[in-house]
């Protein structure tokens, strides 16, 4: 809820331990302020772990309706930026079982937004080789590869999520690797 | 998944291994080993274009939530607050005047913000209503269908973050001033009771 007058604005400036707290308080302006924070990083994070834009959103959606009712029970303020990106995974990869998804190429192509502009100057080549080969890999080993490298959870978490064992995820992680390592070098 | 599924190298060595400890120095086997040295090339190739990858999506503007997305979530989140706690702050032959906790709050935060090294955290505002007021003792009759005059006591306990150096004592009164003149000023009822706990410091 915004004060009298108060422009939501004036919050981007916050630590994320404040909002959060604020947040968890029902500051509906708080929350407005961690959603357009984070959100940009949830939706890529979603949209490279579901493979879709769409999906993404779906997931994005409900992640921050699940932060919204759940920030009262948060311990740690300050982490609410990685709890965030937990619950998204975690809306994510619930997105991906309700559809049955399995992303085909050409699919997976044409709905990757691509670099944006500064990051193609710099090293836009070989973003854009992972992306598609990220694109191409099997659903469940391109899951745990993107909530370890890009989502930076444990393998313990990983399998949390996933509802597997951290076996598993450890030899999925290894084959995505080796798989996007020979992808990439096929690509230069 | 068993463990003998991970990819190895024609030495033996697990790929899972070599990037495991790609930010440290090759072992004495990695250092001479043609196999291990051209793996952790390729591993490091990688490890660099993830962490563009994932800085390019933070900041790829096609990646920004759509406008519509944000707005729902803040529907749903507004509409939960308009379910929130109510204050009873009226009651007449007439009807009934209530205030949500969330309201009162937002007065109290926004108080806040006027007041130089003060960050407003969590607010509870705790009540004793109109009809509260009107029961028990307060009211032997047991008439509690008609008070023009009895408001609610409110207590308020606000926690705030302090800028480190201020003068604390100083701050928090102008801080309970504040919100005491914007509680009537806003809604028309007293303050009552401002509990006031500065519970950390912050840096300028």
């Amino acid at each position: 809820m915004t004060g009298p007058g108060k422009a939501p604005r004036r919050l981007d400036a916050a630590s994320d331990a404040l909002l959060a707290e604020r947040a968890g308080d029902g500051d509906t302006a708080a929350f407005e302020a961690l959603a357009r924070r984070h959100g940009p990083l949830m939706r890529a994070y979603a949209r490279r772990l579901t493979g879709s834009l769409a999906d993404a959103d779906d997931a994005v959606q409900e992640a921050l309706v699940r932060c919204w009712s759940q920030l009262p029970a948060l311990r740690d303020p300050a982490a609410v930026r990685g709890w965030m990106m937990r619950i998204t995974a975690r809306c994510a990869i619930n997105v991906l079982r309700r559809r049955k998804y399995d992303i085909a190429l050409d699919e997976e192509t044409r709905d990757d937004p691509g670099p944006g502009p500064e990051s193609r100057a710099v090293t836009g080549s070989s973003m854009t080789a992972l992306g598609k080969a990220l694109g191409r890999l099997p659903e469940a080993q391109r899951q745990c590869w993107v909530l370890r490298k890009m989502g930076g959870q444990s393998c313990e978490e990983i399998a949390r999520t996933l509802g597997i064992s951290t076996e598993s995820v450890r030899g999925r992680l290894a084959r995505a690797q080796a798989t996007l390592i020979k992808e990439m070098e096929a690509w230069r | 998944m068993a463990l003998e599924d991970i990819p190895r190298l024609g030495c033996g060595r697990s790929i899972d291994r070599i990037w495991a400890t790609l930010n440290q120095p090759p072992t004495a086997h990695e250092a001479q080993c043609d196999q291990c040295q051209a793996a952790r090339t390729r591993l490091k190739g990688l490890s660099e274009a993830t962490r563009s990858l994932r800085e390019g999506d933070l900041h790829n503007p096609a990646l920004k939530p759509r406008p519509g997305v944000t707005n729902a979530i803040l529907d749903v989140a507004r509409a939960e607050v308009r379910r929130s706690k109510r204050i009873l702050l009226h009651r007449t032959d007439n009807g009934t005047t209530e205030i949500s906790e969330q309201a009162l709050s937002s007065i109290i935060r926004f108080a806040a913000t006027t007041i130089p090294g003060i960050h407003s955290r969590r607010c509870r505002i705790e009540i004793r209503s109109a009809a509260d007021s009107l029961s028990g003792e307060d009211n032997p009759t047991g008439n509690s269908r008609t008070t023009t005059n009895a408001g609610p006591h409110l207590f308020v306990n606000l926690r705030v973050a302090a800028a480190a150096g201020i003068d604390i004592p100083r701050t928090v009164d102008a801080l309970r001033r504040e919100i005491g003149n914007a509680i009537p000023a806003g809604v028309g009822i007293s303050a009552g009771t401002i509990n006031i706990t500065v519970e950390d410091l912050y840096d300028v």
